[in-house]
């Protein structure tokens, strides 16, 4: 293990080291639970396509299966990314070292984990609260609880002993996530266990008013979980690996207010046409047409940090999936909602048109980001020149998007058939298909959505190895992914001179 | 460092002076574009507040109910009634006419046959298979062999009582497990299913199908025929034919002998209407076996 | 020299672990009886790992 020696520093202040030693186990956290994530998911997929596959055990059973791939997805491949990536981003941009030491950072890596484990072990054993991205019963819950306070002091604490005069915009972002986490979750599991012995609670609040507070959470997990901590992570890694400014300050502080402010608010647009009152179900709406903007900000930003560096794209397949990911950060972000108004909803919703469109958040833009992130921080973190080849990131590049366009256009397709499907009537009022006929015609979509998780998959794996490869030192030789421009603006290929 | 105020040459763009791990910022203005967007979604918010229901008062749970009067529950309850009194005049007539009436009256048919299917999908589809196909256990109902008879009184009734269940006007009956409850050997099972198969003409072993045949005499030609031609009193299965409900093979017959078999179906009399049922008898009578 | 947070979290956790064998020895189902011993066994490893960590530390850094 090496040490990274704040380097330029003037002598007037303190050397301190980083720990990158954490940001190295995180890592390796999020690439393994990124596989299991996505096999999981891929399982699943299968599953709904031939129903078979749940192999007649409850242990194995789409039920308990899903909130698996869910949780390894969202809290532990993402959670691993936005932890590790904040410890990282959080030093450098604050020029010091973890608040709490080597001890207290190595408690919430561990902590985590052990969270992780809890969970997914529930999960299997058919222990679940039933709020979804919440499963997790009260003694888990307490367990993270605990941990993220833990999180929480490590960075404030960092951001707080900082050597630099102003907090750099992934910080508020990556504080914003954690801060709001920690308020979500502990309102969202407030419940009573049957006995202090014996794995059941029950929520606090009851109704209508416990499916809001459900989806207050469940929106703002996406919203400040995979919105604002990977927006934060975005604003480290698009400058730094296209080495441009950020191209607005401005932007940033507009878009980020805006973003913390809006968000919290759209959590009823889960529950339209449902027992919640009119007027939730508008507020909901729009709030989240509202939101439109603020969340295309990060978009704008990015993408824009980019002008005077996109010859890069054709040589750097790294910044390629940072740059990919922000474009289907910005669609889903339009899509989002699109999908809130109410009359498309009453189409789109609980059909697979809402998986589609998790999906390209999740694969498009937090696995994108994580991917382009990751792959920029391992030959940093293990003291590595370069990647062991930059050729297989773009195979990388192109199998997942390739599976990401599969999986998104299937389930747009069988998603809007299906909301079709259930609301066509006859001529003589009476409904035109069965919901079990709605199942079978999705059947082909649901072959090729698995089919693209396979794709997505295969992806990763070549990642894993590029990845292991680069950690064991080795180099591939190869020619470059393209020539780069020459000064004069030409492309080598057509340089008369050669 | 800090605080230096720079110009970057690709954009020509000053920056913020700030400066972080090499990262620095440009001094632009959000896009004027995005920004009128932005301004255009609080605006259409604040229309649609004013049209529809929005804004809770904190004291009293009264709202802001919105200049359109819109109310999710009055919009449903509407459209519903709407629904029910276009379909009423049928709907209320199919209640009052017998089934015979109903095949009789082309309105009245097509109209039943269209909610027959739509209860079928609904309600029977996931035993039944869909289109009534069948599954395993679960019988055929496109073919024209019937356990309990395939008139239209007939099927009505077993949709409204069911089979083998708590409704005391419930179809029963029980065949013996003839293995199970040690009535018949193990040799003796075998040379029944022979027997059993020989009726439709797929006999391997004719000697113990010939020692099967008087076994079979004695304990299963009561119910299911001397040659095997079914009982639909007792809703006995066919048996010298090739449609088989729990399968036909040698090894499933010697199964359904000596463990017995005891298929139900629940009485939909309390949970569907009776037009609901009459439409369903319909459909079902019409699916293609009907008597 | 091990810092004094150092202690504090070791013992912290040595609590936790503590509260883990007191859940699985009370536990009325075989979830929490899991979580229990889970618990115990993680408090342990960790501070086991502190113990390595902390004399890695003391001999000239996280080496």
């Amino acid at each position: 293990m090496t040490i990274a020696t704040i380097d330029a520093v003037p002598a007037t202040r303190p050397v301190a080291t980083y720990d990158e030693a954490v940001v190295r186990l995180f890592v390796v956290a999020a690439m393994f639970w990124g596989i299991v994530a996505f096999a999981a998911g891929v399982y699943i997929a299968f599953q709904l396509a031939f129903p078979a596959l749940n192999l007649g055990l409850e242990y194995t059973s789409f039920g308990r299966l899903r909130p698996l791939h869910t949780s390894a997805a969202i809290f532990a491949f993402g959670g691993n990314a936005l932890l590790g990536t904040s410890f990282y981003v959080v030093q450098r941009t604050c020029r010091a070292p973890l608040f709490g030491g080597w001890a207290l950072s190595r408690f919430v890596f561990w902590g985590y984990q052990f969270f992780i484990v809890m969970a997914a072990l529930g999960y299997v054993l058919g222990i679940s609260q039933g709020r979804e991205y919440a499963e997790p019963e009260w003694y888990v819950d307490l367990w993270l609880t605990l941990v993220w306070v833990a999180y929480l002091v490590v960075f404030l604490g960092t951001v707080l002993t900082r050597r630099e005069p102003h907090i750099y915009v992934a910080n508020w972002f990556y504080l914003a996530f954690i801060v709001t986490i920690a308020v979500l979750h502990i309102v969202n599991n407030l419940a009573m266990p049957v006995s202090l012995a014996g794995a059941k609670s029950y929520s606090a609040a009851s109704g209508v008013q416990d499916a809001l507070i459900q989806w207050w959470y469940g929106h703002n997990a996406v919203g400040f979980f995979l919105t604002a901590g990977f927006l934060g992570m975005m604003y480290y890694f698009v400058p730094k690996r296209a080495d441009r400014p950020v191209y607005s300050y401005r932007l940033s502080i507009i878009h980020f207010w805006a973003l913390i402010f809006l968000y919290i608010w759209a959590g009823p647009h889960h529950l339209h046409y449902t027992a919640l009152p009119d007027w939730a179900q508008t507020l909901g709406m729009t709030f989240s047409i509202m939101l439109w903007v603020p969340s295309w900000g990060g978009m704008v930003n990015g993408i824009m940090t980019l002008s005077g560096a996109w010859d890069k794209l054709r040589t750097d397949p790294v910044l390629r999936f940072l740059v990919t990911s922000v474009a289907f950060y910005g669609m889903s972000t339009f899509e989002g909602p699109v999908m809130s108004i109410k009359a498309v909803n009453a189409l789109s919703h609980y059909t697979d048109w809402t998986i589609g469109h998790v999906h390209s958040g999740a694969l498009g833009w937090v696995a994108f980001i994580s991917f382009g992130a990751v792959y920029d921080l391992v030959p940093k973190l293990w003291g590595r020149k370069e990647l062991y080849s930059l050729r297989l990131v773009g195979w990388h590049y192109w199998i997942a998007t390739l599976g990401i366009v599969l999986y998104i256009t299937s389930m747009w397709v069988s998603g809007i058939m299906q909301g079709l499907m259930w609301r066509a009537y006859d001529h003589l009022g009476f409904l035109q298909y069965s919901f079990v006929e709605t199942v079978a015609a999705m059947h082909p979509f649901y072959v090729i959505r698995g089919l693209g998780g396979v794709l997505f998959l295969l992806g990763a794996l070549i990642m894993v190895y590029n990845l292991v490869r680069t950690v064991q030192g080795h180099e591939r030789a190869e020619a470059p992914l393209a020539r780069p421009r020459s000064p004069s603006g030409r492309t080598g290929a057509l340089n008369p001179a050669e | 460092m800090s605080s230096h105020i720079e110009k970057d040459p690709v954009s020509v763009t000053e920056t913020t002076g700030h400066e972080w791990d090499g990262i620095r910022e440009l001094d632009n203005p959000a896009p004027k574009w995005l920004m009128y967007l932005f301004y255009a979604t609080i605006v259409w918010a604040i229309g649609y507040w004013v049209l529809y229901p929005a804004w809770p008062s904190l004291m009293g749970g009264g709202y802001t109910k919105g200049v359109l009067g819109y109310s999710q529950r009055a919009d449903i309850a509407g459209r519903l009634t709407a629904h029910r009194a276009d379909q009423a005049g049928l709907r209320g007539a199919i209640a009052q006419a017998s089934l015979e009436e109903i095949r009789a009256n082309p309105d009245l048919l097509s109209f039943a046959l269209a909610g027959g299917r739509v209860a079928f999908g609904d309600n029977c589809a996931a035993c039944h298979g869909a289109g009534g196909a069948g599954n395993p256990g679960f019988p055929a109902l496109v073919d024209d062999e019937w356990l309990w008879g395939g008139g239209l009184a007939e099927i009505e009734r077993t949709i409204l009582h069911g089979i083998r269940n708590a409704d005391p006007d419930s179809r029963y009956s029980e065949m013996p497990k003839f293995g199970a409850d040690g009535i018949l050997k193990r040799g003796e099972i075998a040379d029944v299913a022979e027997f059993v198969l020989s009726l439709s003409s797929r006999a391997t072993d004719p000697l113990a199908a010939a020692h099967g045949q008087p076994i079979y005499e004695a304990q299963c030609a009561a119910c299911h025929g001397a040659t095997g031609e079914g009982m639909r009193e007792m809703g006995a299965p066919r048996l010298n034919d090739r449609i088989w409900l729990y399968g036909g093979s040698k090894e499933k017959i010697v199964e359904s002998i000596t463990n017995a078999r005891f298929g139900v179906m629940p009485a939909w009399s309390g949970r569907l209407d009776d037009a609901t049922i009459k439409q369903l008898t319909v459909y079902v009578h019409a699916l293609g076996g009907g008597e | 020299m091990i810092p004094n947070g150092v202690w504090l979290l070791g013992s912290a956790t040595g609590l936790l672990a503590l509260i883990g064998l007191f859940m699985a020895a009370g536990a009325r189902d075989g979830a929490v009886y899991l979580f229990g011993l889970s618990l115990f066994g993680f408090g342990v490893l960790f501070i086991f790992g502190l113990l390595k960590y902390g004399f890695d530390e003391d001999q000239g850094g996280l080496s």
